[in-house]
């Protein structure tokens, strides 16, 4: 819908540059034309939620979870282990493996547990230009394998800043952030960025329960003409929190981790239509928890009890992707390939008995192949339609079975008179079962979806309406059983319909209002384990040289056996105050009412304790460019 | 392994990559209004239609192809004005006559001083800077729109 909108604006554009127009309105032009989202935002793959430089600079936000938090549908929440994680309202997962986490082009992604957020979930924000995030399953040309959400951040361009960027960044505890970027054209076709962030989060302790963490961050990238070398590096220590412990009280548990990876690729032809991306992943968890009561086990756990566990995990992905895109007038057909070749190799220390029939064994390894073909085409002027197939094999070693699988879907989007769009969209979707989940029960699955969603888009000369209506049909659904203490499938099929208000409003030439409102009605209540209707109200606004944002996200309470969880409401506010044009000063206040949502934990055998997803803080943070 | 295949890459993309042409990863409606800039910023200045300008680093094509009220030259004493975007001094100093430049690059504003002004981007924005003492070394007065881009002194 927004590719209409896209070329509608491009054509005004390009037309009113023949006219006389004066220099400020061309320059505006040039800045619009030339913002990084315009080339990378791909309507046929979704409901696309999209953050610009400007909304992340007025929200101050400097971490992804800042941004992840304010996501309809979904909630940001903490883990036994402390980490934030991202998911599905209707569900609570210990683990996100259905959640893409990509920089630029590369996917970061643990390879037994398939999930980003265990390293990744406080990456800073500083050196990203805009965030793309793609909502309902219908993301699979970005060279990524299933994902219920695609989270696509994207690095400013070099060209385009020739700056030295610096934020430090001081809260109300002990926490504190410092990032430097240095991001220039050196020549023509010559290009680099490198950034370097330092960052402690001070969170708040529930007795000696400690959820604080430390990140270093490391990125480079240099481009040459059409080949692109990217590099990262992120290593986070953190307290484990509960971690494994079999009462509520953990007597030690400390995780050090790090993901560094490479990534080049190029354009092999001058239309740039052929591209080709290798690239190369290295990780690894080291995990020490003591109990006297016991511990389950590290990296989450199949149940063996050990009071003294010190695991090691090393995990490595080595990466190939091919796409190539064919432009016809009025059609475009996109054809990829991916090989993968991953895998992980657990090691024990100290007095670790060899209980658990393979997971602590602990070395698997898969082959993945994954061939995409999608057709997108404009039938007429107001029709537009986009249909795919992917097929993915996991070839996997014993003891896990292999995976194979086809992926379809089907979009079109029609526009009506009055500037009123509909977007038709269905699909089929399997979900490759994880490491982690296979390790903690042979037995499991796969988990297959069917998605159907309606959506109605009203634009305004002032902003835009859109009401979406959709239902999801799930067979072999997989999730975290937190009594049995492993991934379990559903023996029923599960179905639910969800409902959602999206309004955007533009209250003056520099201020807007977001607001959306959405509900999800399961047919059975199987999973009491989160919210089910939520809200967001976002108003951004410019005084002069001050910034503001203020946010308010509801997610409404849910009983959780026979633990009533109150209803969640974050408020943000982030005021700045631009110096010059080369200094700002700004604050930011998060969870100022203290009354984020609540997440249960499962400790011990059959306790159950609750600990709000965020803590209540407040940030000082100043930032020059020079 | 894993290293062998990254030099095998990085060979081929290489290869392929000699024959791929400049700027290729800048959309097209970038380029048109780059060059629609470029064109009434010459024009304004040099108030010649169409006005002769003679290019440094920066694709010639672009010129032709998208300003009808602009001439490429070859030889710098043919020109109205110059537009850069590498430093080539001796082109400059190679010139007969003293020859107005429009600078594609900060940088390039700092180092040399027949640059009257630049298009340049800055922290994701695009910025035009005139500076004040050149524009009268050369005796330009640009019209009135132009005043809020003028500046007294180079950063």
């Amino acid at each position: 819908m927004r590719k209409i909108f896209k070329f509608i604006l491009l054509s005004g554009i390009l037309f009113n540059c023949f006219a006389d127009e004066s220099i400020s309105a061309l320059l505006e032009k040039y800045e619009q034309v030339g913002r990084l989202e315009y080339k990378t935002v791909q309507e046929g793959e979704g409901h696309v939620i999209l953050f610009s430089k400007e909304d992340l600079e007025r929200m101050q936000a400097y971490t992804l979870k800042d941004v992840l938090k304010t996501i309809k549908f979904y909630h940001v929440y903490t883990d036994r282990y402390g980490r934030y994680l991202f998911n599905y309202s209707l569900l609570f997962f210990e683990n996100a493996t259905t959640i893409r986490l990509f920089i630029n082009d590369h996917e970061v992604s643990t390879v037994s547990t398939r999930t980003p957020f265990s390293i990744w979930d406080n990456i800073p924000l500083d050196n990203i230009d805009h965030i793309e995030i793609y909502l309902g399953e219908s993301a699979i040309k970005f060279g990524n394998e299933y994902a219920s959400v695609l989270i696509k951040l994207y690095t400013k361009d070099p060209t385009k800043e020739n700056v030295v960027y610096t934020r430090i960044s001081k809260d109300f505890k002990k926490g504190y952030g410092f990032s430097i970027y240095d991001a220039r054209e050196i020549k023509n076709n010559l290009s680099y960025m490198f950034m370097f962030n330092l960052s402690e989060f001070d969170r708040k302790d529930y007795g000696n329960l400690s959820r604080d963490s430390n990140i270093r961050y490391a990125y480079f990238q240099l481009n040459y003409k059409s080949i692109n070398l990217e590099s990262g590096y992120m290593n986070k220590n953190y307290d484990a929190f509960i971690g494994s412990a079999l009462d509520n009280s953990l007597d030690y548990g400390k995780v050090k981790s790090f993901h560094k990876y490479i990534s080049i690729n190029s354009y092999l032809l001058d239309d740039k239509s052929l591209k080709l991306t290798f690239s190369f992943d290295d990780i690894k968890f080291d995990t020490h928890e003591r109990d006297n009561t016991g511990v389950l086990s590290c990296i989450p756990q199949p149940g063996f009890i050990f009071k003294d566990a010190k695991v090691i995990s090393k995990e490595y992905s080595s990466n190939v992707f091919i796409q190539k895109e064919y432009s016809f007038k009025n059609n475009k057909l996109f054809i990829s390939g991916i090989y993968k070749k991953r895998g992980y190799k657990f090691t024990k220390e100290g007095n670790l008995i060899d209980l658990t029939p393979f997971f602590l064994k602990g070395r698997a390894e898969e082959d993945y192949i994954s061939l995409l073909a999608q057709g997108e085409s404009k039938i007429n002027n107001k029709i537009f339609f986009v249909a795919g197939i992917r097929y993915d094999s996991y070839q996997r070693k014993e003891p896990y079975d292999d995976i194979k699988g086809f992926m379809i879907k089907a979009e079109l989007v029609h526009k009506l008179p009055r500037n009123i769009y509909y977007k038709i969209f269905g699909g089929s979707f399997f979900v490759p079962t994880a490491f982690i989940e296979v390790a903690s029960n042979p037995e499991i699955k796969i988990q297959k979806n069917k998605l159907i969603t309606f959506e109605l888009e009203k634009k305004y000369k002032k902003g835009d309406i859109i009401l979406a209506v959709g239902k999801m049909f799930i067979t072999n659904g997989i999730y975290f059983d937190p009594v049995a203490l492993k991934f379990q499938n559903l023996n029923e099929d599960l179905s639910f319909t969800f409902y959602s208000i999206y309004s955007k409003l533009k209250i003056s030439k520099t201020g807007k209002i977001l607001l959306d409102i959405f509900k999800i009605d399961p047919n059975k209540d199987l999973l009491p384990f989160s919210s089910k209707e939520g809200a967001g109200f976002h108003i951004f606004e410019r005084f002069g040289k001050i910034d503001t944002y203020l946010g308010i996200i509801y997610r409404e309470g849910y009983r959780f056996w026979d633990l009533d969880i109150d209803d969640g409401i974050d408020l943000t506010v982030a005021v700045k105050y631009r110096i010059n044009e080369k200094l700002s000063l700004g604050i930011r206040g998060e969870n100022l009412l203290n009354k984020s949502l609540e997440i249960p934990y499962i400790v011990g055998l059959s306790q159950i304790k609750k600990y709000p997803s965020l803590d209540r803080n407040i940030y000082i943070s100043l930032v020059s460019s020079f | 392994m894993n290293k062998y295949i990254a030099i095998i890459f990085l060979f081929l993309c290489s290869i392929f990559n000699l024959h791929i042409k400049a700027e290729t990863l800048r959309s097209k409606q970038e380029i048109i209004i780059e060059v629609k800039i470029l064109e009434k910023i010459s024009v304004d200045i040099t108030k010649k239609k169409p006005a002769k300008v003679f290019v440094i680093g920066y694709d010639k094509n672009y010129i032709k192809k998208y300003a009808k009220k602009l001439i490429v030259v070859d030889d710098c004493n043919k020109a109205d004005i110059i537009i850069a975007k590498e430093e080539k001094d001796i082109i400059f100093s190679s010139c007969k006559k003293k020859i107005p430049g429009i600078a594609l690059r900060y940088s390039l504003l700092k180092e040399n001083k027949n640059f009257i002004g630049a298009l340049f981007w800055y922290k994701g924005r695009p910025n035009l800077v005139f500076v004040s003492f050149r524009l009268k070394q050369f005796q330009i007065k640009l019209p009135k729109s132009y005043s809020k881009y003028i500046e007294e002194q180079i950063w």
